[in-house]
């Protein structure tokens, strides 16, 4: 089955909008006035119900019997079908799972904090609090996710054929990127299929602003005239329109605004300097916009071209397992969305100019413009719309540092909003906006809650502390169930997108730089300033991340941890019980501290525009032509594989024609390569080629080839976005901690013997 | 010559008291026990030996917490015994067997085995390595014991060398094997004449205690409001004379023909009105009566008797009760009345039964322990009673806070440690590592409350006192410097509580008479009989009861006869064949004619039982559906038509003709006699401390100990609603269970319903 036949019966599957269900503008009918009083009354009894369920308290014996009752059913329940978004199975399974944890948190708040002394008291409470903060997100993001929402597809087709289309602007914000990297997304914008008369396409370049050439360091400021001049010249060849401004202020929103100033297209599309375009991408996004004049945005995943230096370093699973941006795009947007606050994510979204206008553009008081504009415009009373289609394929930071500032960012950004303004209470919002908004953004303050999750078995170990006053027992019948409710729920939730553990070593790794971003943020909330995220990086050599020394700081102070642990069994048999227990968790922590070295050590990756495999067909034409498949495909290149016993091969430093179907654009594509390695492969001959267009059209056919079909990525991300075993998710993570350590050693020998293997590198940061 | 013998009583009882308080917390390690909540330590045999025969022989084991043999260690080591004796028996003679073995590496000359009786030495066995093992007997002088309590030493000391020794060198030990070293006595009569004074001492739990008595009762229906309410006083006045030790009471009635001839024991208790007693009685020895009345006479031979009368019934009642509140030791006369007072019936003091409520500090002096001190190397045990009310219960995580004082004197070397448990949980160690001493004021531990159980628990205090090594082996200390204190002023707080309990529960009625026995000493219930021979069983029941509350409980009667049906919190005695299929609970064992067991149980009582016809009972056709869930699924009910034989049955369970959380308690066996066998073993520490679940079946001399869990637990409470919701959670989660299928069905119907009406508003605009 080829991709576009496993494209079409995936789309043939999904409701359209010629489904009677989705006929135009027939309300649904109003409850009535009898309806609204039974409901008042069921959330009368269910409301006090729940409370009692919840708060009731019971000996261990009694609450073990009762938890034991609850997994099982839990554990039965969810082996039946529950995919049916919003079906009662599925609110069941969130419902109980929502009483176990909190029932563990009644129980933790009302019992077990009368800790000896004040200071074990006090970090008694700290604790509690860190977990009263993750039932809160886990509860919340049970609420947003109960439900979520797959759009109908939606083309311009379907349109009436009367329906006049609006104008397009795309904007293409960009600082410091190179010209390589910014010429494969103009090309992708510019064959994006809509009408020619109503698609321009922008270069917002804020690396060559007047400011920037007048800079007083003349090195720098003809670096910035370079740039200008050279995308001039690019935007020229290729025919999108060049913009720059004379000062850099309010970074990416301020280069935007500013663009919008000098540009009239009736909708905005914003794609990052990396955020290449499939060419259905208005083709799926406009309908939208044209149906529902109260919806003001129109956002689409961010489908990421090359795994993350977490993923790269560590997991090295990319195309196997979901990637960390998966949980967002495929379920938390889609849950959000159908409570009407999924948000607008800086890139891959369309967006009306009129609201935007009217609220002087893109919102600027934080670091994260995007979601801050998107709870303006909520607040307004406009609609969102989240589609689920991967059509901009981008790159993910290519370094841990890179990684952690990009997260910082985000973090400083979503904790500004929520201390600036403050989503629980804006004006406009309906409460299920407000509980989707504060889920999205009490999400970021995880960095708190991990660390005193690391710190907290090791101030008992090491100091004494008891900041847990339970018994085995107790643990037993509250605690366990608490952490079993909590994985059935994430494993129906997110059991697709995420893998068990893997959230672990993400928050992480990110806490501890995060959790410094945070507190900076919280004094002062209007100090951070934007970041760029460093993008398109190579690395020639393996090294330990400058941003390792935490790490190896934590990583002994957790091994202390076991030192301490073991001098407490062997000295106090009267807490025993309460060692090993913590000493279970502190070895979770170990684990997972230990897994996270793995991903430290910076794996080397040359190609700076990844390629992705493909599963297509071509024909290598020489003489007679030779069929072969395309294994894997970039703007720059690919891999073909082909008969052995073909007539022919072409051999290295041969220039050959690749001729492949391009299904987005409806023809096929003619491409000069040159014959860079052959080598066997998969009993086939693979032939490494490079694309050496000779001409402009060329050039953009092999954008097109290479990023120009949605439902390659949409395969791409239907094949490795699948369940596993909690089992196998464990085995996955014993099977790769083991590595770190080697890794580590080898390296730190390889330093001493050699200082300058130890390389260290920074990330682009620029203000 | 009556003015000096009233303070000179007095002045003697007093001192007993106070040696009484001082040996009772501070005790070696292994010595035997002397309050009511080490009972368990003395097996019952024994104590029958010591206190009925007027010779005897009592192995030391009887008198040692530890049943193995004895090891004394060191340089110099001891071993305590502290012996009872009644101050009333007379002591013609006691012989000490000691049967030993030394280490064959002693020195002969330097190496003897001390025996101390009361701090006076009176023999020293060589300890030859020659001869290593040996027996000894040594007679301790009659006139050396005295009433209460006699510490009994056994001390060493043992060298291997002449001169630079290691005092605690392996070689030197002895062993003292305690099962077969011995007391022998030789008990005599009473000289003087006795008096109410002396009604302790006649049933004290020492050497010459009377373990047994018999109560008379003059015959006919006209007594049967005696019998029904004085004779439980009576017991119970007598019972908990006997503190700790088990009594049995014996019941015969009188006729005109005179008193029974064949009473057993030393003591008989005749209850009744002056002119019942005038039947049977000469008339020098009926007392005069002019209102409740007690009088102890000697009858001769050794023998005594109390007579408990009044001029009416209800002063005869009132002369019972009178007796479980009268002060031995300020009653140096031979007959006493207790004028009543207006209204007569108000409840009963505590009389020192200290039950700690939730929420309070207790100092330990209000607890009855006295500051105490150890001094010397070695192991100590300091033991703090802690009484808990039956029906204490709190939340689980509640801890308990303790604020102690104590103090050690300088010179304490490595290996001194104090250790803290709570009834043997461990909860606090600390090492006195401090050279110079130290003494520490609100000493703060804390420890779950539920490690204290209801009725008795005890704060351990473990010490072990080791002199400084210094010097190297030739410069030994004896650590005769060594001192530790624990002080009376130390502060236990309890956390906040209710009273409530599970029930059926027979360890808490064991170890507080609880449901029988309220928190407050008010008596819950009647005990029924099946006849009237059964009203000694009752009694010795009863007795045990009070001593378990650690005080009289009033208004606890007992009934002849069974009626039908056995309403309210009952306890019920009878034989098999007095007992109906429908005085049992449906899911609960039946003791009738008709008996059903769970099939456990049945397993062994099969040897016991004669011709079953065995039947397997099934829901419907042991009752025809109505009731509660059964513990055990009901094809683990047997139905069978056969007796007990030789053994007892216990069992508990929910009253089904009762109201609200009545419990019904039945003992039975197949005949009167050996009911009154089995109870008396019953009450014995051995059998009485193992207790537990709901059903207890047991045989001669307590063998074959069988006891099950059976019927549904059911929970009884007050004061807190709260509480009494957790405890009924607690033991049913099905409730909360179905409580929360309840709500997450309608919380999951309510919202499918708004994200359903959500949607289809979507699919609207879509």
């Amino acid at each position: 089955m080829t991709v576009q036949t496993r494209l079409s019966a995936a789309e043939a599957s999904l409701p359209d909008a010629s489904s009677p269900d989705l006929s135009d503008g027939q309300k649904p009918a109003a409850p009535s006035a009898l309806s609204r009083v039974w409901s008042w009354l069921g959330w009368g009894l269910a409301l006090p119900g729940l409370a009692g369920v919840v708060l009731v308290p019971m000996d261990w014996s009694g609450q073990m019997m009762a938890m034991i009752a609850v997994i099982a059913a839990l554990w039965v329940l969810r082996t039946l079908p529950n995919d049916e978004p919003g079906s009662p199975l599925r609110l069941l399974v969130l419902l109980l799972t929502a009483i176990v944890s909190l029932r563990y948190i009644a129980w933790r708040g009302l019992f077990t904090l009368n800790s000896s002394t004040l200071i074990s008291t006090a970090l008694a409470v700290i604790l509690y609090l860190a977990e009263v903060y993750s039932v809160v997100i886990s509860l919340l993001g049970a609420l947003v996710n109960s439900t979520p929402l797959r759009r109908p597809s939606l083309m311009l087709a379907d349109l009436p054929p009367e329906t006049a289309l609006p104008t397009v602007d795309v904007l293409i914000p960009t600082y410091n990127e190179p010209a390589e990297m910014l010429e494969v997304t103009l090309r992708a914008a510019l064959q994006i299929q809509y009408p020619a008369d109503l698609l321009r396409v922008y270069l917002l370049d804020d690396g060559g602003t007047d400011a920037k050439i007048a800079q007083v360091d003349p090195e720098n400021a003809a670096a910035a005239q370079a740039r200008r001049t050279t995308l001039q010249a690019l935007c020229h060849r290729l025919g999108a329109r060049y913009l720059t401004r004379a000062e850099n202020s309010h970074a990416k929103a301020g280069n935007i605004n500013s663009a919008l100033a000098h540009t009239d297209g009736d909708l905005i599309v914003i794609l990052d300097a990396d955020h290449v375009p499939t060419g259905d991408f208005l083709n799926r996004t406009v309908p939208w916009m044209v149906k529902r004049p109260d919806v003001f945005l129109v956002q689409t995943p961010h489908f990421m071209i090359n795994p993350d230096p977490i993923d790269r370093n560590l997991l090295q699973s990319f195309r196997r397992m979901p990637s960390e941006n998966d949980m967002f795009y495929q379920t938390i947007q889609k849950g959000l969305d159908f409570w009407d606050s999924s948000f607008f994510c800086g890139s891959a979204a369309v967006l009306r100019r009129a609201p935007l206008m009217a609220i002087g553009g893109l919102a600027g008081q934080t670091i994260t413009e995007d979601a801050e504009t998107a709870i303006t415009l909520h607040g307004q009373g406009l609609k969102s719309v989240y589609l689920d289609r991967p059509m901009v394929a981008g790159l993910n930071p290519e370094t841990f540092t890179a990684f952690v500032i990009q997260r910082m960012r985000w973090a400083q950004g979503m904790t500004q909003i929520l201390l600036l303004k403050r989503p629980f209470m804006a004006p406009g919002l309906s409460w299920f906006q407000r509980v989707g908004y504060m889920s999205s953004l009490l999400f970021w303050l995880f960095p708190f809650a991990r660390m005193i999750f690391i710190f907290s078995p090791l101030a008992y170990l090491i100091g004494g502390f008891d900041v847990y006053n339970a018994s085995t027992m107790q643990i037993l019948a509250y605690t366990v169930p608490h952490v079993l409710a909590g994985y059935i729920m994430s494993d129906m939730l997110f059991g697709r997108t995420r893998w068990p553990l893997i959230s672990e070593i993400y928050e992480l790794m990110q806490s501890i730089f995060s959790l410094n971003a945070l507190i900076k943020v919280v004094a002062n909330p209007r100090h951070p300033s934007f970041v760029v995220t460093p993008k398109g990086d190579t690395m020639a050599e393996e090294f330990i991340s400058p941003l390792a020394k935490p790490f190896y700081g934590l990583f002994v102070l957790v091994g202390i941890g076991f030192i301490f642990g073991g001098w407490r069994l062997w000295d106090d048999p009267v807490t025993r019980d309460m060692t090993m227990v913590v000493l279970v968790w502190n070895t979770l922590n170990f684990l997972t501290l230990t897994a996270a070295l793995g991903a430290l050590v910076e794996r080397r990756q040359r190609r700076a525009s990844p390629r992705m495999p493909a599963q297509q067909t071509g024909t290598v034409l020489t003489g007679a032509g030779v069929s072969c498949d395309i294994d894997d495909l970039s703007a720059g290149g690919a891999r073909l594989l082909i008969d052995p016993s073909a007539p022919q091969i072409p051999r290295k430093g041969d220039l050959i024609r690749l001729a492949a179907p391009a299904p987005q654009a409806g023809r096929t594509v003619m491409l000069s390569c040159e014959v860079c390695s052959v080598f066997p492969l998969r009993r086939r001959l693979a032939l490494g080629v490079r694309f050496v267009p000779a001409t402009e059209a060329e050039a953009n056919d092999a954008v097109v080839l290479a990023f120009g079909d949605s439902a390659r990525w949409q395969f791409f991300l239907d094949r490795r976005v699948r369940p596993i075993a909690f089992t196998t998710a464990l085995s996955m993570i014993f099977g790769l901690i083991w590595q770190p350590v080697l890794l580590h050693a080898r390296m730190l020998r390889a330093a001493i013997r050699l200082p300058s293997c130890l390389q260290t590198r920074q990330g682009s940061t620029h203000e | 010559m009556s003015n000096l013998f009233r303070p000179c009583a007095i002045f003697a009882v007093f001192l007993s008291v106070c040696l009484v308080c001082i040996a009772l917390p501070v005790r070696r390690a292994a010595a035997v026990t002397d309050g009511p909540e080490s009972a368990s330590s003395l097996p019952d045999a024994v104590l029958d030996d010591v206190t009925v025969r007027p010779k005897g022989t009592v192995p030391l084991s009887a008198f040692s917490a530890d049943p193995g043999p004895l090891r004394l260690r060191d340089e110099a080591g001891e071993q305590n015994f502290f012996i009872p004796l009644a101050r009333t028996a007379v002591l013609r003679d006691v012989i000490l067997t000691l049967r030993y073995t030394n280490s064959v590496s002693l020195l002969p000359d330097r190496s003897v085995l001390a025996v101390r009786l009361n701090e006076a030495t009176l023999a020293q066995i060589r300890l030859d390595p020659a001869q290593p093992a040996g027996e000894a007997r040594i007679r301790l002088p009659a006139e050396m014991w005295r009433g209460g309590f006699n510490k009994l030493t056994l001390a060493v000391i043992q060298h291997y060398a002449d001169s630079c020794e290691d005092s605690v060198a392996p070689e030197l030990w002895t062993e003292v094997d305690l099962s077969q070293s011995h007391l022998s006595y030789d008990l005599g009569p009473l000289a003087r004449p006795v008096a109410l004074s002396d009604l302790g001492a006649l049933f004290s739990p020492g050497l010459g205690g009377q373990r047994q008595v018999t109560v008379l009762t003059p015959a006919g229906p006209g007594a049967d409001g005696l019998r029904q309410r004085a004779l439980p006083y009576v017991a119970q006045a007598l019972a908990l004379r006997r503190q700790y030790a088990p009594l049995e009471v014996l019941h015969r009635d009188w006729t005109a023909a005179g008193l029974p001839a064949d009473v057993p024991g030393a003591v008989q208790v005749l209850v009744g009105l002056p002119q019942d007693l005038a039947a049977v009685l000469p008339p020098q020895a009926l007392p005069v009566v002019d209102g409740p009345q007690a009088t102890l006479t000697d009858t001769g031979g050794g023998h005594s008797r109390l007579i408990v009368t009044g001029r009416t019934e209800e002063e005869v009642i009132a002369a019972a009760r009178g007796l479980t509140l009268m002060n031995d030791a300020l009653t140096p006369d031979s007959q006493v009345t207790f004028p009543r007072r207006d209204g007569g019936g108000g409840s009963l003091p505590l009389d020192g039964r200290i039950s700690m409520e939730g929420g309070k500090s207790y100092r330990f002096q209000a607890l009855g322990f006295r500051t105490a001190t150890v001094r010397g190397k070695g192991a100590y045990q300091i033991s703090v009673p802690l009484p808990m009310a039956p029906d204490y219960y709190t939340y689980e995580n509640a801890k308990v806070v303790l604020k102690l004082d104590f103090s050690y004197g300088a010179g304490l070397g490595a290996g001194s440690i104090l250790n803290f448990r709570i009834n043997d949980r461990q909860i606090h160690g600390h090492a006195m590592d401090n050279k110079n001493g130290a003494s520490f004021q609100d000493y703060l531990i804390t420890f779950p409350v539920n490690l204290l159980k209801p009725g008795a628990n005890a704060l351990l205090i473990d010490i072990n006192s080791q002199p400084p090594v210094s010097g190297g082996e030739c410069v030994g200390s004896r650590g005769r410097h060594l001192m530790v204190q624990v002080s009376d002023s130390s502060v236990i707080t309890l956390p906040e509580a209710g009273k409530a309990a599970m029930l059926p529960d027979l360890a808490r009625f064991a170890a507080s008479g609880y449901p029988y026995v309220g928190g407050d000493g008010r008596g819950a219930g009647t005990v029924y009989l099946g006849s009237a021979d059964l009203i000694g069983p009752a009694l010795t029941l009863t007795g045990r009861m009070a001593q378990a509350a650690r005080g009289p409980v009033d208004g606890l009667q007992v009934v002849v006869g069974l009626p039908a049906p056995l309403s309210g919190q009952a306890l019920v005695l009878a034989t098999t064949a007095q007992l109906q299929r429908e005085d049992f609970g449906p899911w609960a064992v039946s003791l009738s004619k008709v008996k059903a067991w769970p099939y456990r149980a049945l397993q062994d009582l099969r040897t016991a039982t004669t011709g079953p016809e065995l039947s397997l009972g099934g829901l419907g056709g042991l009752l025809g559906g109505t009731a509660a869930k059964p513990a055990l699924p009901d094809e683990e009910w047997m139905q069978q038509k056969s007796s007990l034989g030789d053994k007892a049955a216990l069992t508990a369970f929910r009253n089904p003709a009762g109201q609200g959380d009545d419990l019904l308690t039945v003992v039975a066996a197949e005949t009167p006699a050996v009911l009154a066998a089995r109870v008396n073993d019953l009450i014995g520490p051995g059998l009485w401390g193992q207790l537990q679940g709901d059903l207890a079946v047991w045989g001669k001399g307590g063998q074959d100990l069988l006891t099950l869990q059976v019927s549904e637990h059911y929970q009884v409470g007050r004061d807190n609603p709260l509480l009494l919701l957790r405890l009924i959670l607690s033991a049913n989660p099905w409730y909360w269970m179905a409580g929360a299928a309840g709500v997450s069905g309608l919380f999951t119907l309510l919202l499918w319903q708004m994200i359903r009406r959500r949607r289809q508003n979507f699919m609207g605009k879509s």
